[in-house]
């Protein structure tokens, strides 16, 4: 029996068995590796490294300087560890010299301009508070429930498609599991926050549980109606039906290609904010009415790995939303010639670009947190089912529609995309999709425009307010 | 989890430490689920004797405490002190005062300017209860260039003791008016952008819209003053209706709730409150340009009854045996009508003090109208009636 | 509702949505490019930066003793009770100050004790900073301003306080034997260590020196402009009655 999660495994076990190991070692290191390297690689560095970001630009937004952590700290702590049959205060004048090196010290000055030493501060501090269960807490669940959050977004992590050539899984219906497993952080909010023994954790639990699961609904939506225009649920099929040769391959990203499914990256994108709890659906967590809400009693690391669940959770979503909408790892020109580069290359040229569309992604939602309030639990619900849900079913039908009508003039076909052969899926021509664009678009412009006409006036005093008119 | 039952319902101490309270407020809150259905009000945290102590001090040592009964409007609690004790001593011929004009529009102006900042504060932070964060940060950042403006005339930043009996305690710093012209023009810019950001905000507007709505008849018999009360609609300000200084030589509007929200909204609800508080700020920044263009010029000479700025000499010697009689004196602080009533036996101390402030009432209404509200809502309620905890408690 | 008020719902919120973006991502663009000063309009990086004290800032007290008189006025006008003082009379039966106290924990920095004091000598300085070092004593982190009565005869010049100052603020454990020798002389044992010197109290250096005189200086010339007019008008209302009668 072999031990193999795809073609790169088998490589480094071959390589790996050829140096000496026994076979089985082999395979068994050769997928660890595989399966670690993107998570210790790419999600905790970035998770990491996220707060600083998240704080530099929340206090951007805010004229605010943001985290100014020097690395102070850091030259007292070496100097401390290095020089420790010194006196306190010789040890201190030592570290005060070092910082005034030329490079070094030009070094150091940098790290305290841009307050990168709240990097450091942040991940010491994490460690060293103290791990602290509440009396009357349910134990077993107060720690498993961590354990559980991040589970749930690592397991999504292994159909994650990084590039042709690495990645942990493909299965045929990796979008089915996708789906499933990301209903993983609902229970786990709400085992945090009923075994805490606290009544605003347990309000923060259930309001999570209400929205967690309302949201599952138009992502499911979505996702089968991005599967139903691809023709397969695997992953690497959706990414391999936007493929398109020549310089502009991003004409061929299932955003551009007709306005309704413009229209479902929109709410996509609404419903995957809400999954991570992030604003404006932070009302599970709600800083101003829960203090912490489900993680209002976890300290130190467990409070960390809450937080590097839920911005893992926030780079798998990005990434599923590339994925879905944005050609994946495709690049945006050129893909034809990237494809077809030697697998090591193209793994990491692709893997560059799916983690570099997955952070911009993150970017979009920290700029939308800063920016608006957060919705109160009846208006989150009733925007998921009254609002949402009819969107992407409306969405659902239009496409269909539209795969239909479009088959009629273009019919279906095969695509190649390096190794993988996409399901038979309609690939518009030009006619159809402009047509596709002015008909859907227009009809949803004059929706619009007819809404928009018939909406009260604004009163005089708000008009004043807004600047419309004088003071 | 432990959970004492009483019926189905869970009670919840939204606890003295909370960050949405607005202080050390403590609320006993009964709910169902997300639906609270009895809500008592438990105040006294950040009690402080104050008004005991004004027996104990002198008439004019009393400013720094009357500072810190509301430290968030504190030019405005020591105009409504000193204003108090000159209306006292004004009952006799000997200790009348007659306070240079020019202290009598700085006076103005920087209460004005306290209710700019004031207001800040409190949208600010509601704002930042509703979970907007930024726009919070860019209120106190207007709020900081006003107390810049206070720290070059007084000496410091929120606890200013700059009015005293008989006038200011020193006159405006060199180029105070052309700094106050330059940042009344920031504010007007910075409050354009704070209400593109937040106030016209769908879900901004759909937490507050409809929330809470207080009846006029229901505002004034539960003692709401100030925006709470214009707020639910009925205009009445103190400013225009019962003016005191030289309120009557100025011009502005006094703004009303008018169910601003729309169609969602009902009138008096929190968006109005919001909203009032809003057109207030843009009116204090009138009132504050019109104070610059009619104050005299300084003469540099202390007691110059156009020029000067405080009335010292004769103060002292009046405070230190002032008529005897009682003084119930009404001005309107950011929260409301402050009131001092303050009883005089003819010696330097007071022998009695009673500060009758806003925020104290407006707790009054809460049992009547937090039931039937979700958790939510009630930080936003709270928010809506700007309530500072040393005011309710001093 | 409506289909068209469900579409104009669905609109609303995305044109709030995008106008509050468009805000932020301007907010921060101006940050960026440090428009107007951008954070650093508002934010100092202290302690890197020192932080922007205007004149007249209400900061830590200051008493030029030469001028002191003991009359107490500021005791009596502080209203937390934060001042104390003691003295005698020396030869020319003045009084001269032997112990000054304000006691820093207490004190709420409302001035009114510096607006009341006849001779200007207690002014407010644009000090913040209190460095526990030179602070915390026996009585634990009271910064008290004392001389003993010898003391007062002792009078320092300008070199010997800066002299001191700049040694109470190293670390004692690196002192030479002569710098010992002086702060040994000088120290009171009892309650530890305290920054005193011939002007007296608190914080001196000349700066603060030239701020109290400059005050003092401008107190006396508005006291003599007040005293010329109300002399002025005396005269003209004399003269009136004299011309109108006559």
């Amino acid at each position: 029996m072999t031990i193999s999660v795809g073609p790169v495994s088998d490589s480094i076990a071959s390589w790996l068995s050829a140096n000496g190991l026994p076979v089985s070692i082999a395979e068994i290191l050769a997928v660890l590796l595989v399966c670690v390297l993107p998570v210790l690689g790419i999600v905790f560095p970035i998770a990491g490294v996220a707060q600083y970001f998240e704080r530099k630009i929340a206090a951007s937004m805010q004229r605010r300087k943001g985290p100014m952590v020097g690395a102070t700290g850091i030259v007292d702590l070496v100097a401390d560890m290095l020089l420790f049959w010194l006196p306190r205060w010789k040890r201190r004048a030592v570290a005060r010299r070092v910082e005034r090196l030329p490079v070094l010290g030009a070094l150091l000055r940098q790290v305290r301009q841009w307050g990168l030493g709240s990097m450091a501060a942040d991940g010491v501090k994490m460690f060293l508070k103290e791990d602290m269960v509440p009396g009357g807490a349910d134990r077993f669940l107060f720690r498993g429930s961590t354990y559980l959050a991040l589970t749930g977004a690592f397991l999504a992590f292994a159909v994650f498609p990084f590039s042709q050539w690495y990645h942990m899984g493909d299965p045929p219906v990796a979008a089915l599991y996708l789906g499933a497993v990301t209903g993983l952080v609902a229970v786990s909010v709400l085992e945090a926050g009923w075994s805490s023994n606290n009544k605003w954790s347990y309000f923060g639990g259930i309001r999570a549980v209400a929205m967690i699961v309302s949201y599952e609904t138009p992502i499911a939506l979505a996702i089968a109606t991005v599967c139903m225009w691809s023709g397969t649920m695997s992953l690497q099929g959706i990414i391999a039906a936007q493929y398109r040769p020549g310089w502009f391959s991003f004409s061929g990203w299932n955003l551009f290609q007709s306005p309704l499914l413009a229209l479902l990256a929109g709410v996509y994108y609404i419903a995957a904010l809400a999954e991570c709890n992030r604003a404006p659906f932070d009302l599970s967590e709600g800083e101003s009415e829960l203090v912490g809400g489900f993680h209002t009693e976890y300290s130190g690391l467990r409070w960390g790995l809450f937080f590097i669940a839920e911005y893992s959770d926030m780079l798998l979503v990005g990434g599923i939303f590339a994925t879905l909408f944005l050609g994946g790892f495709q690049s945006p020109i050129g893909e034809q010639w990237i494809v077809s580069l030697p697998p090591f290359a193209e793994a990491v040229v692709h893997t560059l670009i799916a983690v570099a569309k997955a952070v911009a992604s993150v970017g979009f939602m920290m700029w939308i947190r800063w920016t608006l309030p957060r919705f109160r639990i009846d208006q989150v619900m009733k925007l998921a089912w009254t609002k949402l849900v009819p969107l992407a079913l409306f969405c659902l039908f239009g496409l269909a529609l539209t795969q239909l009508v479009a088959a009629q003039r273009v019919g279906v076909e095969q695509v190649v995309y390096g190794r993988y052969l996409s399901a038979p899926v309609v690939r518009m021509d030009f006619f159809s999709w402009v047509a596709s664009w002015v008909v859907v678009g227009g009809a949803i412009a004059v929706v619009v425009w007819m809404a928009k006409s018939s909406a009260p006036i604004q009163s005089p005093e708000m008009r004043r307010l807004l600047g419309k008119e004088p003071a | 989890m432990n959970v004492e039952r009483e019926g189905d319902y869970i009670t919840l101490s939204m606890g003295p430490h909370h960050p949405a309270t607005h202080g050390v407020l403590r609320l006993e809150v009964t709910t169902d689920g997300e639906v609270i259905r009895a809500c008592k009000p438990d105040i006294g945290y950040l009690h402080r004797s104050i008004e005991k102590i004004g027996e104990c001090v002198e008439w004019y040592q009393f400013v720094p405490y009357t500072d810190r009964v509301d430290y968030v409007c504190s030019m405005n609690s020591n105009h409504a002190w000193v204003c108090a004790v000159e209306s006292l001593l004004s009952s006799s011929d000997e200790t009348r005062l007659a306070i240079p004009e020019r202290a009598e529009y700085i006076r103005i102006l920087f209460a004005e300017l306290n209710r700019i900042s004031s207001h800040m504060v409190g949208l600010g932070s509601m704002t930042m209860d509703m979970g907007a964060f930024t726009p919070f940060l860019h209120a106190l950042s207007q709020r900081e260039f006003i107390n810049d403006i206070f720290e070059k005339t007084c000496g410091a930043r929120l606890t200013y003791n700059y009015m005293c009996v008989g006038g200011l305690v020193r006159d405006l710093h060199a180029g105070a008016e052309d700094e106050i012209r330059a940042m009344l023009k920031g504010l007007e810019k910075a409050m354009i952008d704070f209400n593109r950001l937040i106030s016209s905000n769908n879900i901004f507007k759909a937490r507050l819209a409809g929330v809470a709505a207080v009846s006029p008849e229901d505002a004034i018999s539960y003692g709401l003053v100030g925006p709470n009360l214009r707020g639910s609609g009925v205009d009445f300000d103190l400013r225009r209706d019962k003016p005191y200084g030289i309120y009557e030589r100025f011009r502005f509007d006094v703004p009303v709730g008018k169910t601003y929200a729309g169609a969602d909204g009902r009138p008096g609800d929190c968006y109005d409150r919001y909203v009032v508080r809003l057109l207030e700020v843009l009116e204090s920044i009138r009132i504050c340009r019109q104070a610059l263009d009619q104050m005299p010029p300084a003469s540099g000479v202390e007691d110059d009854p156009v020029g000067g700025w405080c009335a010292a000499k004769a103060a002292q010697k009046a405070l230190r045996k002032p008529p005897v009689g009682e003084v119930y004196f009404r001005c309107e602080n950011p929260r409301g009508e402050t009131g001092y009533h303050i009883v005089s036996d003819g010696t330097k101390f007071p022998y009695r003090v009673k500060i009758r402030t806003g925020s104290f009432t407006a707790m009054s209404i809460f049992e009547k109208l937090v039931p039937g509200l979700m958790v939510a809502d009630l930080v936003a309620l709270i928010g809506s009636f700007d309530i500072v905890l040393p005011e309710v408690d001093r | 509702m409506s289909f068209l008020g469900w579409v104009r719902e669905i609109v609303d919120g995305v044109e709030s949505t995008a106008t509050g973006l468009s805000t932020t991502a301007r907010f921060l663009w101006e940050n960026a490019t440090d428009a107007e000063g951008g954070a650093t309009a508002l934010t100092v990086d202290y302690p890197v930066a020192p932080a922007r004290i205007p004149e007249g800032f209400r900061g830590h007290l200051f008493n030029d003793v030469d001028n002191c008189t003991l009359c107490k006025q500021c005791q009596r006008a502080c209203p937390i009770d934060c001042i104390s003082m003691e003295g005698e009379l020396n030869e020319n039966a003045k009084f001269r100050i032997s112990r000054y106290d304000i006691d820093l924990s207490k004190c709420i920095y409302c001035g009114l004790c510096t607006q009341i004091c006849p001779t200007d000598c207690l002014t407010m300085t644009k000090g913040y900073e209190i460095d526990p070092a030179n602070v915390v004593n026996s009585r634990g982190g009271r910064y008290l301003f004392r001389m003993r009565p010898e003391q007062t005869k002792r009078r320092m010049d300008e070199l010997e306080v800066e002299r001191l100052n700049r040694i109470t603020a190293l670390d004692p454990a690196t002192l030479s034997a002569e710098d010992r020798a002086f702060l040994a002389e000088i120290e009171d044992r009892e309650s530890g260590r305290f920054l005193f010197g011939r002007y007296g109290v608190g914080y001196y250096t000349p700066e603060n020196k030239a701020k109290a005189d400059s005050a003092r200086a401008e107190r006396k010339k508005a006291r003599e402009l007040a005293a010329a007019q109300a002399s002025q008008a005396e005269a003209a209302a004399k003269a009136s009655p004299e011309g109108s009668a006559s």
